[in-house]
């Protein structure tokens, strides 16, 4: 038992606590109900929890509208200054979908880069690299949504790319163990444990296998609820230390997030 | 919040026929779990009833949880006709005169129709002892829970399984079916709690960890971090099972 279990056990604001959440959305989404799901309704989640930061690409983004999606993601930025840590959502299939929308966003204040297989080109594609020469160039992060084996195509495009750091999205959900050989074998990912799925001693193993450092917090809210993604890290067998690292030290150096307020 | 004693109402003890070895299947360890995430009850099913044969599944749930006050079993339950476990009152009979007050139906693990040609007769008996049933939705869709809550109006219908993705077919169920409801194992929409509550009241909703396959962790900081009142949290952390037990009829 550690006090930091203890605030999900009694249902505790972190305060006084770094929590960033590494991995977020915004907005409805096509195939289910999400209620509350714009920046007001993220807000009072996090308050109620204790979360200083978000890090969303809106919903938009990975859907059909990547110029909505930044758009919205800008504005919940500048409504809850120092809350909304954004990353610059793009789409490879236009021609205005990658470097230009990157720079567009650039000159919003936004950084680091999300990507997402539903746009249905291998991340491999020649289309992305003008993302990850970027990324690399500026030391941005770029969050990559992965499910298990998919996930080792970034074995190769991260040694490619050294100045950039690749987060894994939803590590562990399936194929647990593809995400720690691609940890072992590229210094330049990070896992991300954002998944519906808050498998049994997911995180603890984690942490034993490819260690603290490497982990941060992501919940994918409000795709998800943003509650039991935090719950399975502060319950976890680790040390609280551990667990600081994961909730927001991490993501604070990988992000270039300071904490606002 | 004195007042919130959680009551997991789905864990899985036993072997398992396949198993990811970060997961464990002893009682003891669920035991050790429940300590350690301050659950103070649990109702389980075994893996043999699902996995092997229902028949000696539950006498390995009631040997499984003998001795353990904070453990409470469950039966598995199969069509009548073939008499494995006697026609339906002598199934239900056995159950209840065992101690166990909640059941378990895996119609498509165990090769049967869920239909009331095949399950009818023991679902009416369920329904008239009040027995709560559990059915995951990758066995019994939501729409099929649906049609055996219309059919039997009287029966606790809790499906498991439900993702967060569920909510439009889920609330229109509830619209018109006040004997359904789920577990929160994987009901995790955002904001799902708080929204549900006030429109069909906190009894829809059973707290389930899923244990051994999910961290308990997970499943109380969903309920504890709601934005929902005490009195809510109560009810869905443990009130609920607890008054749906009480409420069988031996």
């Amino acid at each position: 038992m550690t006090a930091l279990m203890d605030h999900a056990l009694l249902g505790k604001k972190l305060d006084g606590e770094l929590v960033i959440d590494a991995h977020a959305h915004l907005g409805p989404w096509h195939n289910f109900y999400i209620p509350d799901n714009g920046a007001d309704g993220m807000v009072a989640v996090m308050d109620r929890i204790g979360v200083d930061v978000v890090c969303p690409c809106a919903h938009a983004c990975i859907g059909p509208d990547f110029v909505l999606g930044n758009d919205l993601d800008a504005e919940a930025m500048a409504k809850y200054s120092g809350r909304f840590a954004p990353y610059i959502g793009i789409n490879p299939n236009y021609d205005d979908g990658v470097a230009v929308e990157i720079e567009r966003c650039r000159a919003k204040g936004m950084k680091n880069i999300k990507i997402h297989s539903m746009h249905g080109l291998g991340y491999d594609h020649a289309a992305y690299r003008p993302a990850f020469a970027t990324a690399n160039a500026l030391r941005w992060a770029v969050l990559a949504h992965t499910w298990g084996n998919s996930a080792k195509v970034f074995i190769k495009i991260a040694k490619a790319y050294p100045g950039a750091t690749f987060l894994l999205a939803h590590s562990g959900v399936v194929n647990f163990e593809a995400y720690i050989e691609v940890a072992k074998a590229a210094e330049n990912t990070v896992l991300d444990l954002a998944t519906s799925q808050v498998g049994y001693n997911w995180v603890e193993t984690f942490v034993e296998r490819v260690g603290a450092d490497r982990i941060v917090f992501g919940s994918d809210v409000p795709f998800i609820a943003l509650s039991p993604q935090i719950g399975q890290v502060l319950c976890a067998r680790i040390s609280d230390g551990d667990k600081r690292k994961i909730l927001g030290l991490n993501a604070a150096r990988i992000l270039g997030i300071r904490k606002a307020k | 919040m004195s007042g919130i004693r959680f009551f997991d109402c789905r864990a899985l003890i036993g072997r398992r026929t396949v198993r990811d070895r970060k997961e464990p299947y002893e009682t003891a360890r669920l035991l050790e779990d429940m300590s350690y995430f301050r659950i103070k009850e649990t109702l389980v099913h075994h893996a043999s009833s699902k996995e092997y044969d229902p028949v000696s599944g539950n006498r390995a749930v009631l040997a499984e949880i003998d001795g353990s006050p904070r453990l409470h079993g469950t039966f598995a339950l199969l069509p009548a006709a073939t008499r494995e476990q006697g026609d339906a009152a002598e199934a239900v009979g056995q159950m209840l005169a065992s101690g166990c007050r909640a059941a378990w139906m895996w119609p498509k693990k165990q090769a049967f129709p869920m239909g009331e040609a095949a399950c009818g007769s023991v679902l009416s008996e369920l329904e008239e002892h009040r027995v709560p049933l559990f059915l995951e939705t990758t066995e019994v869709s939501l729409g099929q829970a649906a049609s055996i809550c219309a059919a039997h109006p009287d029966l606790p219908v809790i499906s498991t399984h439900v993702g967060y993705r569920s909510l439009r077919e889920l609330y229109a169920i509830w619209e018109r079916h006040k004997n359904h409801h789920v577990d929160t194992s994987m009901q995790t929409t955002h904001s799902g709690l708080e929204d549900a509550c006030p429109r069909f009241g906190a009894e829809r909703f059973l707290f389930g960890t899923n244990w051994p396959f999910f961290t308990p962790g997970a499943a109380v900081a969903h309920v504890m971090y709601a934005r929902i009142s005490d009195e809510d949290k109560a009810k869905i952390a443990g009130g609920n099972l607890r008054r749906l037990l009480e409420e069988v009829r031996p």
